[in-house]
């Protein structure tokens, strides 16, 4: 910070250089792109959701829960409210996850099959497995998205004119510069 | 669907992006570049020895001002990375339930992009300011530790790959499953995204399975040994590299932030490296430091947030350096209150150590301990206050430009103030045991990570990009994106208080359908703040090849109020030795710190005459004109009545209101007092800020304004058309009482005072 201070003058200078030209118009300079902002940002969770969905049901995505695994103590309980499962109640499904999970170092893997004890799992329960006791839960349902397919075309609509209405000053300036060549002329 | 794929290509999708704006705009350059010189038609690429003296060049240098700029590189990079989680995960929450991506990947996005957030991307970008910035500042040749310097930025890169190997060993496996076995690649695929909370709270951090976090650990523990150079260099280059001209008392107020920031990483990073290796040994080698039985789970929160508290001054405190250093250059006037400024930087360092606790308050730890905390934790926001304080009244009465620093700096202050005082609400134990887990809290602290922080970064890019690269950027599209940027972080991070207002749990990858809506909103808040980041990078990209070259180091017009600071005048030196431009001189020049008066101020007696005349003569118009008004509403009004729309016993409510017998007369005679009072003096001291040239214009648009109001306080039990009847009514009705009101002041001549130089 400067500490030279000089001889005040009477007025403050008026602000010079200012990035927008009287002439030029406001709405086009910066409303239009806003607007054009603004429909992308909301065309984006349009496309999407509706693009998702054509995507997912295609290859399959969802559907298939995921189970995670911890060994327990002797007489380690994750709580109270934790009930117990034969290994034989699980369906083949739930048993071949329940023994890839345990093989795997992230003690966890994918139900890929009749889920029989879902709504067990989903609150957890201890399986004993080869003399081991696991606590065993569902780390995520994958559950499938449902939602409109149209989205998807009115979402790309949506961010279409959007790019129209971001490149709206560019255009502007050149229009406006080839109308005043024609005037000139 | 694979994050890890989609993530990666998002980030090589801006990175070619931005390459490609690079290679077009080279290749479309025709103007003379800044030093006048104008590109050669068929010039030749870049050859392979010249890249190769270029990576030499560049990973080997020692000079302050390039390691700025690899330190603004990476730190752009890492904010593009973990950007792209940001907006994954408010993809994610695009709807209730987890569906778009599982909950472990949202677990691992919000874990990796609080990390990527805070510790590679705000303070490697304030680094690299201050790396080529502070040696300008304060006459200093280099960095006091030059090659220190470069050792402190080469460990950063590092630092964030083992952090994030997660997902590149992921993509690297998925890449490599095309041509290779599977079951080859296990290695690859056991390393995944820690999905722990960056908080890496135990015992979830040492229980939890994933290997990555082991390499996490180090990276983090990598980049805190970076820092630590960092701020031990800035702190010797402070104290003895200063030119003999700048004392204590002349520093910078970038500087002195600078100083006071590494001050604290100095007193805070230390202790986090401890705390990451105590972790990585409970997890790998048996200790019991955080283990729920033998050891203390606790602890590790009082060891992170011994941190993690002073980590948000960390990067807070560079912010706000830049704040009152920019923001006088751009009102014209000089930063009031200093030494208030510099004194409630140290204060905050001081006390950020003192308020880790109030993290704490719903762990259940000693009511005593958290009441202490919770006092220091109040009086943090008093030195805070006093620089936002500072900032307002250094804008008050000042000559302020529209650019974008301005906006940045204006929209900077009042996100600020809103996180801060939501913050002040959260120190209060009561109302944080309830709104700890929600919303609430991330709307808060981005208001201030967000709302302030990229904000002066953006500020500082525009404010330095002529000295940086001899170009101005495009200034129409920069105020343009400093207003969407403001406009997508307000509307994002408040609604997200709106969140937690309504008690919206925090963390969660699924959440009730009745939040959806307003989960939309911030996301679509979100995209706009993408979008415009975009947009940035684009302007300053573009510019650098295509920018008007300055033809003055002063393209601010800084010497005009003393403002024309070292950095500038290290800039000018510079064009003249290169390109030949002389100094410039202004036309006029003035103190910074005052407006301009040519005579002795006059005396109270002298100053109040004028003014009770103006108050009188302002006030007798507006009551005529209110009377007016109100008798033409008065009549649309019984209109009203006649066809039902409008129930006079909203006129008796009024009485009743304000304390008389509630009778039909008294409440109109209470309205039409109010209509020549309180709505007339409201329309003189708001009148001009209102759109219209035209007063009837101005007193449309405040009728329109004031109408919500009556609608809402003057309706009775209007339903369904009777309602439609009576908004439109209370609307037109309003319209008369302001063409009546802003009609009658237009003739009595008290809207638009006649200029100075007409006045007797």
């Amino acid at each position: 910070m400067s500490s030279d201070e000089s001889d005040d003058t009477a007025e403050d200078p008026p602000v010079e250089g200012e990035p927008t030209e009287s002439g030029e118009s406001f709405a086009l300079t910066y409303v239009a792109p806003f607007l054009g902002v603004l429909l992308i940002a909301v065309g984006i969770p349009l496309a999407i959701l509706g693009g998702y969905v054509v995507v997912q049901d295609t290859l399959n995505l969802c559907g298939d829960p995921s189970i995670d695994v911890r060994a327990l103590g002797d007489e380690e309980r994750p709580s109270a409210a934790v009930g117990e499962l034969e290994y034989g109640e699980l369906s083949q499904a739930e048993q071949r996850a329940l023994e890839q999970a345990i093989g795997s170092p992230l003690e966890e893997a994918t139900v890929e099959g009749e889920m029989e004890n879902r709504d067990v799992l989903l609150e957890g329960a201890v399986v004993e497995v080869d003399g081991e006791r696991y606590y065993v839960r569902i780390a995520s349902l994958n559950s499938c998205l449902r939602a409109e397919p149209l989205l998807f075309p009115i979402g790309m609509v949506g961010i279409l004119l959007g790019i129209v209405g971001v490149l709206t000053p560019p255009i502007y300036r050149k229009m406006a510069g080839f109308e005043e060549r024609i005037q000139q002329r | 669907m694979s994050r890890a794929v989609i993530q990666v290509s998002l980030f090589v999708a801006i990175l070619s992006g931005c390459f490609l704006t690079a290679y077009f705009a080279r290749r479309r350059r025709t103007d003379p570049s800044p030093d006048g010189g104008y590109a050669a038609i068929g010039e030749r690429g870049l050859t392979w020895s010249e890249a190769k003296a270029a990576a030499i060049r560049w990973t080997t240098t020692t000079n302050h001002r390039e390691i700025g700029l690899l330190y603004i590189a990476f730190g752009t990079v890492a904010a593009i990375w973990g950007g792209t989680d940001a907006m994954m995960i408010r993809t994610h929450l695009l709807t209730p339930e987890a569906n778009i991506w599982t909950e472990q990947t949202y677990n691992e996005l919000f874990t990796m992009h609080g990390l990527t957030m805070l510790i590679f991307f705000v303070a490697p970008v304030f680094f690299g300011i201050g790396n080529y910035f502070l040696p300008l500042l304060i006459g200093a040749d280099d960095m006091a530790f030059p090659r220190l310097n470069a050792v402190g930025f080469w460990m950063l890169p590092p630092a964030l790959l083992l952090s994030r190997l997660g997902i590149l060993a992921e993509v690297t496996g998925k890449s490599l499953a095309l041509v290779v076995p599977e079951g080859w690649l296990t290695i690859l695929y056991v390393l995944r995204e820690p999905a722990l909370g960056w908080t890496l709270y135990t015992p979830l951090s040492t229980t939890m399975p994933d290997p990555q976090i082991n390499f996490l650990l180090l990276g983090l523990h990598l980049s805190g040994i970076a820092t630590t150079i960092a701020a031990i260099n800035f702190i010797t280059t402070i104290v003895y590299e200063r030119t003999s001209e700048i004392g204590w008392a002349n520093l910078d107020i970038f500087s002195w932030n600078m100083l006071v920031t590494s001050a604290l990483v100095i007193f805070a990073f230390p202790l986090l490296g401890t705390a990451l290796l105590m972790l990585l040994f409970d997890r790998n080698f048996g200790t019991t430091f955080f283990a729920t039985e033998g050891g203390g789970p606790v602890l590790w929160q009082h060891l992170f947030w011994f941190w993690g508290h002073p980590e948000v001054y960390i990067i807070f405190l560079p912010a706000a350096g830049l704040m009152s250093l920019i923001l006088p250059k751009f009102v014209g006037r000089k930063l009031f209150g200093f030494k208030f400024i510099v004194y409630s930087t140290i204060a905050i360092g001081v006390l950020s150590f003192g308020v880790w606790a109030h993290h704490m308050f719903a762990t259940g730890i000693d009511p005593r301990i958290r009441a202490s905390f919770m006092a220091t934790s109040i009086a943090i926001a008093v030195p805070s206050a006093i620089k936002v304080f500072n900032w307002i009244t250094t804008i008050w009465n000042g000559n302020v430009k529209l650019a974008a620093p301005t906006i940045l700096c204006v929209g900077g202050i009042g996100m600020h103030i809103y996180g801060g005082i939501t913050g002040v609400f959260l120190a209060v134990i009561p109302v944080d045991i309830i709104y700890h887990d929600t919303y609430y809290v991330v709307g808060h602290f981005h208001l201030i990570v967000m709302g302030i922080i990229p904000l002066m970064m953006f500020a500082a890019s525009y404010y330095w990009y002529p000295l940086l690269t001899g170009r101005l950027y495009d200034r129409r599209l920069a105020l343009f994106q400093s207003t969407l940027l403001v406009t997508g972080s307000a509307l994002t991070f408040v609604t997200l208080m709106a969140l937690g207002f309504l008690e919206h749990p925090r963390r969660y990858a699924t959440y009730p359908a009745e939040f959806q809506n307003l989960h939309v909103v911030a996301t679509v808040g979100a995209y706009i703040i993408g979008l415009s980041v975009m947009l940035w990078l684009y302007n300053m990209l573009w510019s650098y090849f295509h920018g008007e070259p300055v033809e003055t180091a002063d393209p601010w017009d800084l010497k005009s109020t003393n403002q024309f600071t070292r950095e500038w005048q290290w800039f000018e030196e510079k064009l003249e030795r290169e390109r030949g431009i002389p100094p410039s001189e202004p036309e006029e020049v003035r103190r910074s710190y005052v407006p301009a008066q040519e005579e002795a101020p006059p005396s109270l007696y002298g100053r109040i005459v004028p003014v009770a005349r103006t108050v009188v003569s302002d006030a007798g118009a507006g009551a005529i004109g209110g009377f007016v008004g109100t008798m033409f509403m008065t009549g649309v009004l019984f209109v009203a009545v006649a066809i039902g729309a409008f129930d006079l016993e909203a006129f008796a409510d009024l009485a009743a209101l304000v304390g008389l017998p509630a009778t039909v007369g008294l409440g109109y005679a209470v309205f039409l007092v109010g209509g020549m009072t309180v709505w007339p003096l409201l329309f003189l001291a708001l009148g001009e800020y209102l759109p219209g040239e035209l007063s009837f214009v101005t007193g449309l648009w405040y009728s329109t304004v004031i109408a919500s109001g009556f609608a809402i306080a003057f309706h009775t039990d209007q339903l369904g058309l009777e309602l439609v009847a009576y908004l439109l009514f209370v609307l037109l009705s309003h319209w008369t009482y302001g063409l009546g009101l802003a009609g009658t002041i237009e003739y009595f001549g008290s809207r638009h005072p006649s200029p100075p130089e007409d006045q007797p």
